[in-house]
């Protein structure tokens, strides 16, 4: 019998290190003869801390939100051959709903292999499509496999693959650098961290195939700082595959040679962009430049240089393996494949999903998401992170391809999806996007620099009461004006969030300029508390917890909110019996 | 080749280019305030954006390279709505004043910062050409404007507004009085002819500058005299008309024609004006008094303030009686009252119907009337006039008391019911308004308030080609504003003139709001400047002028307190040209702005983060050109400033003070600092020149006016290092401006001829050699006229002070100099730098523009250099000149060397093998002498400030042996401190300056000349050692310790002030030109021709025949090159290897030109 | 403790922190010198021994390995990772993605800052806590989130934040008496 717990950022943010332990000291106390393996991310985000019970017939008994009583309780059960039906999920037989629709190509592997052996990966088919590509395949064989499959850059862009590794290729010169753009910065994406972290191989299997390919020769995983345990297991598993002879000089027996290093980010999301990515790597501010010359002609220290994204590399062993066709026999047709979101937001189900391209944004979300949190109503799904746009519950049939996505307004992105419903403020929302891509301009071009400096201000007003008519119109001149006159992709895409939700949802800017109220009641500035004295008990929890101390009353007596100090925190709402529901925003 | 088209025509550029550099080579300006051609290509400002046929978006210019059959377009709405935005984004985050507030304030726009500051820097007659900019009477507006300006200086936020109108005064009548009044030069005649009605304020302005636009004007004035208001309406006592008469003469002495007695309507009509002129400007006034409307208004014994002004004017009688009442509270009625008062009148009171605090009328002019004993009464209002014989004899008085503001903001008086009271009068001057009378007119449409009607922006009426501006238009208003509309009037009239109505449109600028007391808590509060007046007593008996003026050192101390509030980069800002070139509106984007840091210590380069529009070339051009990276982006986004490393201050920081910053910023976030007091924003002279502290020879262009030079800038496409950007301060500070001789054991100032006389008559006296040394900046001209001197006056040695390198050339060569042009480094293969040129920065840029082109280097140095990092070999020699022996050894050891070559170039060529057999090369030695003598094409190139002669020698040696140096005219350069060493050597001041000291410390030298030297601060001579000399002069432009000690001092020129002939190292002749006129009045070669004449016995015999110019002549024939570039090939076979006594490789320079060495006190 | 507590200033006098933390940094520079396009590695490397960037250090780094000050100043300012201000014992990176944006993570921010009665940015009086904000954690899932030491914590509520915090506070009080208060 082998347990298994889901050891990924995720997990153990959940809980999964006590689990672990309680687990660990439950064997062994009970002189269990079991093997406890860790593994990545599976997907089931929402249900972590998770834990598989794996019988030796090959069954799996998959436990969730398992605490380290509850695991106690689970391993007495397993022990004696009883499955715990209270905390399981899922079996192998019966997968969770949240797996329905999936295909798991570049998740093939994570949570299901121990991340940090190289055998376990092997002994799930690892490196196989690195030996035949090395033994029976030419590097223009496999750009053409590559091309065959369609599979387009993962990263936000959709930049066919096949066509930048031809041309880095193609340029002439000896040295070459492949880099793996691990930099993931949009917020509310985690794919290449779970990528990462559940299966590193995968990603560095790829790599070497792209190496084999392109012709170069050295390797370089950007990865943000933020990501210790995935750069951890990276290192792991760069030290396993060199041991292995998957690296280094003469690898796998062949003519070819090829090493990776791993470089940190220091926390800059332009450093998502090529350019800007390259100039972080050789020691410079991360400020993009100019394209052309595009990486693949001059790239890192001016050596041609090919980027893809983490993602991308992880499909490659698959293609190689399967086929390019059979990649390309599953999403549409200019969007080939499946691939991977990140479900998160006011989502029941938050998680990674891999699903074929073309699936619907709605089948996405009311199926492997399971619908919307409370079941509230759904009001907009946000893709592609702060670059993207907001689409509205009219779009939400459009399939997900890269130009069904990109004619909403919005953009694939990497895959985060971000599912909001009427608790959401989308002005609010566009205005955090707008907060998050001015803070992290570089500040080289002025149309980014000012100009989302000065769109966030009119946002910010908005917010708070003071937007004046016009300021609609305003936004939109200059969002047209700023994605024109930027210089790299941050820029041109800086008032997506804006200009979509302007699209969609320009009521709710009206209401706020006009009406001066936050339908969703969220902006500060436009809503009051109070407290209906018909349904106030007297039972003093919001005076006590008030953090400023302005709510007075007896006990069983009706409470009263002191407008002029009330911080609108929201405290008295929180914590107001449900039953009495006596706190109401307006 | 690539074919394509920009703007629809077709044009050929080559490949590789960009869209820019494409348009640029054919004329077709795109816009940029981040592109350099030098530095690598940023595209940050964004606003070259064009459009590309076939793209979807707009495409920035800098950066997008051309390919064959594009399609551009450089210029569209949509072209310009983008740069407008980018525009307006940028300045929406640009805090400064563009213009300060007196000039905004001004309706004239008077420059007053720009004059203001011009007098405090003792620039009194450019003050008053800058003043003539916008209005001909500076005078006679200095004393009666109520100076808006004064209002608006923040000065007062520190103690009191700087006295701008005084100034004004004080620079106007210091050019009425300096015999040759400033006249403006003209422009050639357009052949277009323009009438101008009316000689006031604003036709007086429109005539002169119209006719500096080379028109030729006419001007009918219907009275007898012109001036308009200023003469019939301004009281005497305020503004003598005498004044009023010199300033209309300049206009008159312009061409323009002034027909008095010519009104129009009545003795020409408009339609002829029309029919017979090209255009037409009514400059009209308002001459006709308001009426109070109440009874008895028409009554003998009331008369209208205006008309009163002017009868007194015109010394007409008017019969005013003992007793006279003046209604109203403006200045009109103040110059009633007053004019009243001096008339005799027993009690003159002024009926004002508000309160003191509403009176319109100046403070000054309300106190002085109280002085001039004249009663003020607050509300009341005349409700009647009474008579007695028929003629006004008292006034019913409604009283009233101050009721609700009304619309300008004034409480309005209303009617207390039933309080009246009755006065008794002999007269009544109602001074409560003027009107416009239109008669005449015939055929222009009135306003709504009956003046002339017109177009706000083209100051044109209903009538093609009739144009207005002053009272006429606007009703009574002060006499600036007429000024102002007459000057923009006359703008647009030569626009219409020209054929194209050019509006005026008011440009957009950048404000600063909302100072307050705090922000200028630095400044150390002053004194305004007080005006005396005459006593009121005295004053009340006449008509002379009340005002007192003040003196030049009060001026230039009032003037010193302005706080620049205007930017200085306001005549060159590339930004607020575009703003105005995109009409850009950026109030909507208000917002936060950036974040302001503390003003930076540096003595030369003034940073304002608040103005940078980070474009990035000052950082780019500090990294990438010059390889310092003293500045630095910081932080990120909207956050970003550039800052020095750490946030310190720049002089902390590793910058070298080149000024290239600044020289590259195109906005007043990086400024130089003026070497004068104030920092002036002015359109200065530009004159382009050569630098006067090195042998580099680099060229700059110096900026002045008058006579200070500002700044000193790089070329186009060139650089300057500390010295050649800012050294030139130190010749601007401290000057001698007469010439001095020892009287009584102590330097007095004397006439010219005195000195002259003085100092020939001790020369001739001493009985024993003299001595003459020459500055290594003077010009051929002036070594030239130097050597005449010694010649005549037998001088047994001719000298320069300064340590003087290259002479150990010509220990080889026979000369002091080699002809490879500094050019040819960037084809040279191996450059081989030694001394660290940390004197002369531009040698090491320069070296790294090779270096990047692929040059190998090898800097032999024993301090840091700004190239050590490109170094392909860095040695540090332990600081003695065996390390080039070595180089030579290893040369010889390792057989690099070709003695056949080197026979046939030089003599002495076995011994000095011979001599250099013993010595064991050491391996830095070796891989030297291996990147040098393996290269075709290697040059030497030694520092003249620090390397010591014995080293030049060697090196001399070296390029030979290596036969680098084969034709014996390449190899080898000396960059020597002083802009003309070649020259000065070759005029034949070839004497070594420890020679000299030897010489005078044994006797041999009696008397010495010193030109332009100082020995004494420099350490060669001390001042015992002058002590010793019988007789001493010494031509300086300063009093240094050297001449501290002389006999006679001549205040003589400075290289700026001179215009002449420079050598520079590598033999390449270059212009000298003047800047600005000798302070002294005398330049160097006049002070030495005087001298050569007084000293000179055929001239004491023939003094006929013996002209200045035979002089110049003179030294023409005896200068070493002419006039024309020298031949600077020696024969083959000439030189001689030597090796010089051991010694060290390098010397701490002693410099001797005063300008280095107070310059080097900045510790840059 | 060691001097990094100290200013940049202080530290050029006395050297630069401990001796380990000295040997330390000559180890990072002999690791990369010559080593091209390695600063932003340096950089991380220092903070890493010092907590934070003292200036002496940077300064000695620009020197060892040739890079220019303006450019390190620049690169370090750059980057969020980097600081030039001693951290306090534990730094808590409140995440402030899109998923903790719609989940709450101003009512944590609020709950934290209360807790600890510092502002975002802030150190604690004692040292103890540094309260910053993190772009994204990456646990998307579980928000609202933060990390504490590496260590993630979701999803959180206001009441949650402040018991993480307690607990700490009552680790520290437990292992290091007298340092609580200091």
């Amino acid at each position: 019998m082998i347990v298994r717990i889901g050891l990924s950022s995720c997990g153990i943010a959940a809980g999964g290190l006590p689990v672990w332990e309680a687990i660990a000291e439950e064997i062994g106390q009970q002189g269990l003869d079991w093997a406890l393996r860790q593994t990545g991310c599976i997907g089931m985000c929402h249900s972590e801390p998770l834990l598989d019970a794996i019988h030796p017939d090959g069954s799996i008994n998959t436990y969730g939100n398992v605490t380290p009583a509850r695991a106690r309780e689970i391993i007495a059960a397993e022990a004696s051959g009883l499955a715990l039906d209270e905390y399981r999920i899922a079996t192998d037989q019966e997968p969770n709903e949240c797996m329905a629709g999936q295909v798991r190509v570049a998740l093939r592997n994570c949570g299901s292999i121990n991340p940090e052996s190289i055998d376990d990966y092997i002994n799930a088919g690892g490196y196989k499509a690195l030996r035949q590509v090395l033994t029976s395949m030419s590097p223009p064989q496999v750009i053409e496999e590559m091309k065959i499959s369609g599979l387009r850059g993962r990263g936000g862009a959709g930049f066919p693959t096949w066509f930048k590794w031809n041309a880095t290729r193609q340029e002439p010169g000896d040295i070459k650098y492949l880099i793996c753009n691990a930099d993931e910065g949009d917020p509310g994406a985690f794919m290449d961290r779970s990528l990462l972290e559940g299966d590193p191989h995968g990603v560095l299997e790829g790599m070497i195939i792209a190496a084999y390919a392109t012709g170069c020769t050295t390797g370089i995983i950007y990865a943000r700082a933020e990501y210790p345990l995935a750069i951890k297991r990276l290192e792991q598993a760069l030290e396993q595959a060199r041991q292995q002879g998957m690296l280094g000089t003469g690898i796998m027996g062949s003519g070819l040679s090829f090493d990776i290093t791993i470089k940190q980010g220091a926390g800059a999301f332009v450093c998502g962009e090529e350019t800007a990515l390259i100039a972080s790597l050789e020691g410079e501010r991360g400020m993009p430049r100019l394209k052309p010359p595009f990486p693949s002609q001059k790239g890192y220290w001016d050596k041609p240089s090919n980027i893809n994204n983490v993602e991308t590399f992880a499909n490659v062993p698959w293609i190689i393996v399967n086929g390019g066709a059979a990649f390309a026999a599953m999403g549409t047709e200019d969007s080939k494949g499946t691939k991977v979101f990140a479900l998160a937001g006011r989502i029941k189900r938050g998680g990674l999903v891999e699903v074929p391209m073309g699936m619907s944004l709605r089948e996405i979300i009311y199926g492997p998401g399971g619908g919307i949190k409370q079941d509230k109503q759904f009001k907009a799904v946000q893709l592609g992170g702060p670059s993207g746009g907001c689409i509205p519950e009219s779009l939400l049939d459009t399939p997900v391809d890269y130009q069904s996505i990109k004619n909403t307004g919005a953009i694939m992105g990497s895959g985060g999806m971000i599912v909001m419903d009427e608790t959401t403020c989308m002005v609010d929302l566009a205005r955090y996007f707008l907060n998050f891509t001015q803070d992290e301009s570089c500040g080289k071009c002025v149309p980014c620099r000012i100009g989302t400096k000065r769109m966030l201000e009119i946002m910010e007003r908005i917010c708070a009461g003071q937007g004046q008519p016009g300021d609609i119109e305003m936004l939109e001149t200059l969002g047209g004006q700023i994605a024109d006159g930027s210089l790299c992709g941050l820029g041109n895409s800086a008032p997506n969030p804006v200009l979509t939700t302007i699209k969609y949802f320009r009521s709710e800017y009206e209401a706020h300029i006009n009406d001066k109220k936050c339908p969703a009641k969220q902006c500060k500035s436009l809503i009051t508390y109070h407290i209906d004295a018909d349904k106030c008990k007297g039972c003093t929890l919001c005076a006590k917890k008030c953090p400023v101390n302005c709510i007075s009353g007896e006990a069983k007596q009706v409470h009263v909110i002191d407008q002029s100090r009330c911080t609108k925190c929201g405290t008295c709402l929180e914590v107001c019996p449900s039953k009495w529901a006596a706190v109401i925003v307006e | 080749m690539i074919t394509m088209k920009i703007n629809d025509t077709e044009i050929q550029a080559s490949a590789g280019q960009t869209i820019l550099q494409a348009a640029r080579a054919h004329n077709i300006d795109i816009p940029t305030l981040c592109y350099d051609e030098r530095v690598k290509i940023y595209g940050g400002c964004g606003i070259c954006m064009v459009e590309i046929e076939g793209l979807p978006k707009l495409q920035r210019a800098c950066a997008t390279q051309i390919a064959p059959g594009m399609q551009i377009t450089t210029d569209n709405a949509r072209i310009r709505a983008a740069r407008k935005v980018t525009l307006e984004l940028m300045l929406s985050d640009h805090v400064g004043d563009c213009r300060p507030p007196c000039v905004k304030a001004c309706p004239g726009e008077t420059d007053c910062q720009g004059y203001v500051g011009l007098i405090a820097n003792g620039e009194h007659r450019e003050a008053l050409k800058v003043i003539k900019e916008q209005l001909p009477l500076p005078t006679c507006i200095g004393l009666v404007c109520p100076h808006p300006c004064e209002t608006a200086c923040r000065r007062q936020l520190v103690d009191a507004p700087v006295a701008i109108a005084a100034l004004k005064v004080f620079a106007g009548e210091f050019d009425l009085y300096s015999g040759n009044p400033f006249v403006p030069e003209l422009k050639a005649p357009s052949g277009q002819k323009v009438a101008i009605v009316g000689s006031g304020p604003a036709g007086l302005t429109a005539a002169y500058f119209l006719a500096v636009e080379g028109h030729q004007i006419t001007v009918l004035e219907a009275m007898p005299q012109p001036g308009g208001m200023l003469r019939y309406g301004i009281p005497e006592y305020r503004l003598p008309k005498r004044i009023l008469d010199q300033e209309i003469d300049i206009i008159k002495s312009m061409g323009v024609e002034i027909k008095t007695n010519t009104k129009l309507g009545t003795d020409i009509s408009l339609e002829e004006l029309r029919n017979n002129f090209d255009a037409v400007f009514l400059g009209i006034g308002a001459w006709q008094y308001s009426k109070m409307n109440c009874p008895g208004e028409d009554l003998p014994g009331v008369i209208g303030g205006i008309d009163f002004l002017r009868d007194v004017a015109l010394r007409q009688p008017v019969q005013l009686g003992d007793r006279v009442a003046v209604i109203g509270g403006g200045n009109t009625a103040m110059d009633a009252c007053r004019s009243a008062v001096r008339l005799g009148a027993k009690e003159v009171m002024v009926l004002y119907r508000r309160t003191r605090e509403e009176m319109p009328a100046e403070d000054l002019e309300i106190n002085e009337a109280m002085e001039e004993g004249v009663e003020f009464r607050y509300l009341v209002a005349p409700i009647e006039i009474l008579a007695d014989n028929g003629r006004a004899a008292a006034i019913r008085l409604q009283q009233m008391q101050l009721g609700e503001p009304d619309a300008s903001g004034r409480r309005s008086p209303v009617p207390i019911p039933g309080a009246e009271e009755i006065i008794a009068v002999d007269s009544v001057i109602a001074a409560i308004g003027q009107q416009v009378d239109m008669r005449g007119c015939d055929g222009v449409e009135a306003s709504r308030w009956r003046a002339i009607n017109i177009d706000d922006n083209t100051f044109m009426t209903n009538l093609p080609g009739v144009f207005a501006g002053g009272d006429g238009v606007t009703g009574p208003g002060i006499a600036i504003a007429a000024i102002g509309q007459g000057k923009k009037a006359a703008t647009v009239m030569s626009s219409y003139l020209a054929g194209q109505t050019q509006p005026f449109r008011a440009p957009f600028l950048v404000e600063k709001t909302g100072l307050t007391r705090a922000d200028f808590a630095q400044v150390e509060p002053g004194q305004r400047v007080t005006i005396e007046a005459r006593e009121p007593a005295l004053r009340r008996t006449d008509f002379q002028e009340v005002a007192g003026r003040m003196s030049e050192a009060a001026a230039r101390q009032e003037g010193g307190k302005c706080m620049e509030c205007g930017c200085r980069d306001w005549f060159e800002c590339k930004l607020i040209d575009y703003a105005n070139q995109y009409e850009v509106q950026p109030g909507y984007l208000q917002g936060e702005k950036h974040r302001v840091v503390e003003p930076d210590p540096h003595p030369f380069i003034a940073r304002d983060a608040a103005k940078c529009i980070l474009c990035g070339l000052c950082v780019r051009f500090c990294d990438e050109y010059m390889g310092i990276n003293a500045l630095g982006l910081v932080e990120r986004g909207f956050e970003t400033v550039v800052e020095p490393e750490f946030g310190l201050p720049l002089q902390e920081s590793s910058c070298i003070s080149c000024g290239q910053c600044v020289a590259v910023c195109p906005t007043g976030a990086l400024l130089e600092n003026y070497p004068q007091p104030q920092n002036v924003p002015v359109k200065a002279q530009q004159t382009p020149t050569v630098c006067s502290f090195c042998g580099l020879g680099c060229k700059g262009v110096a900026e002045s006016c008058g006579a200070m030079t500002i700044r000193m800038l790089p070329p186009e496409e060139g650089i300057l290092c500390a010295k050649g950007r800012f050294g030139f301060g130190e010749l601007e500070r401290e000057r001698l401006t007469r010439p001095l001789v020892r009287k009584d054991g102590r330097l007095q100032e004397v006439s010219w001829e005195e000195a002259i006389a003085t100092a020939a008559a001790g020369l001739g006296r001493v009985n024993g050699p003299i001595a003459i040394t020459a500055s290594l900046s003077l010009t051929c001209e002036e070594a030239g006229l130097a050597a005449l001197l010694g010649e005549t006056l037998g001088a047994s040695l001719l000298a320069g002070c300064s340590d003087y390198p290259s002479r150990g050339l010509s220990e080889v060569w026979g000369i002091n100099f080699a002809a490879p042009a500094l050019v040819e480094m960037d084809g040279a293969e191996v450059i081989l730098m030694v001394g660290s040129f940390n004197h002369n920065q531009v040698l090491p840029v320069r070296v790294r523009q090779a270096v990047k082109r692929g040059t190998r280097l090898i800097v032999l140095s024993d301090e840091p250099t700004l190239v050590d990092d490109i170094a392909a070999l860095r040695i540090r020699s332990g600081n003695t000149t065996e390390i080039i022996k070595q180089i030579i050894a290893a040369l010889i050891e390792e057989r690099r060397v070709d003695e056949q070559l080197i026979e046939k170039a030089a003599t002495g060529w076995v011994p000095f093998r011979e001599q250099l057999a013993a010595i064991t090369p050491s391996d830095e030695a070796r891989q030297a002498a291996r990147i040098y003598g393996g290269s075709a094409r290697a040059m030497i190139i030694a520092d003249g400030f620090t390397v010591s002669a014995a080293g030049v020698t060697l090196l001399a040696d070296l390029a030979i042996v290596a036969s680098q140096a084969t034709d014996l005219n390449t190899g080898v350069v000396v960059i020597n401190p002083g802009g003309n060493s070649t020259g000065v050597w070759q005029a034949g001041f070839s004497g070594e300056g420890q020679y000299l000291v030897d010489s005078i410390r044994s006797n041999e030298i009696r008397s010495a000349v010193i030109i332009g030297e100082d020995p004494t601060s420099a350490g060669v001579l001390s001042a015992q050692d002058l002590a010793r000399l019988d007789w001493l002069v010494v031509l300086s432009p300063f009093l240094t310790a050297t001449a501290a000690q002389a006999e006679v001092v001549f205040p003589s020129s400075t290289p700026l002030e001179t215009r002449g002939t420079y050598i520079s190292a590598d033999g390449r002749v270059a212009a000298l030109n003047k800047v600005t006129d000798p302070l002294a009045g005398r330049d160097t070669a006049s002070i030495l021709v005087d001298l050569i004449a007084a000293v000179d016995p055929v001239w004491a015999a023939q003094p006929r025949q013996y002209s200045r110019e035979s002089i110049s002549e003179k030294v023409a024939s005896k200068q070493p090159f002419g006039s024309s570039s020298p031949d600077l090939t020696l024969p083959v076979g000439q030189a001689r290897l030597v090796i010089p006594a051991p010694s060290p490789l390098f010397v701490p320079p002693r410099l001797s030109d005063p300008a280095l060495i107070r310059f080097n006190k900045h510790g840059i | 403790m060691s001097c990094c507590d100290q200013n940049g200033a202080e530290d050029a006098a006395v050297g630069i922190g401990t001796a380990a933390q000295m040997n330390d940094l000559q180890d990072i520079i002999n690791k990369y010198n010559g080593v091209e396009g390695s600063l932003i590695s340096v950089l991380q490397n220092v903070q890493r021994i010092y907590g934070y960037l003292p200036r002496p250090a940077l300064e000695q780094v620009a020197e060892r390995l040739g890079i220019k000050k303006a450019k390190i100043y620049g690169v370090a300012t750059f980057y969020a990772q980097f600081r030039f201000t001693p951290v306090g014992k534990h730094l808590i990176l409140l995440c402030q993605g899109t998923a903790c944006h719609v989940n709450g993570a101003d009512k944590i921010e609020t709950a934290l800052c209360d807790e600890l009665r510092v502002e975002m940015g802030e150190t604690t009086d004692d040292r103890l806590f540094t309260l910053n904000e993190a772009a994204c954690l990456g646990c998307c899932s579980l928000a609202p989130v933060m990390m504490i030491d590496g260590q993630a914590y979701g999803p959180l509520t206001p009441d949650k934040a402040r018991q993480v915090i307690r607990d700490i506070y009552k680790r520290e009080r437990q292992s290091q008496p007298e340092e609580v208060g200091a």
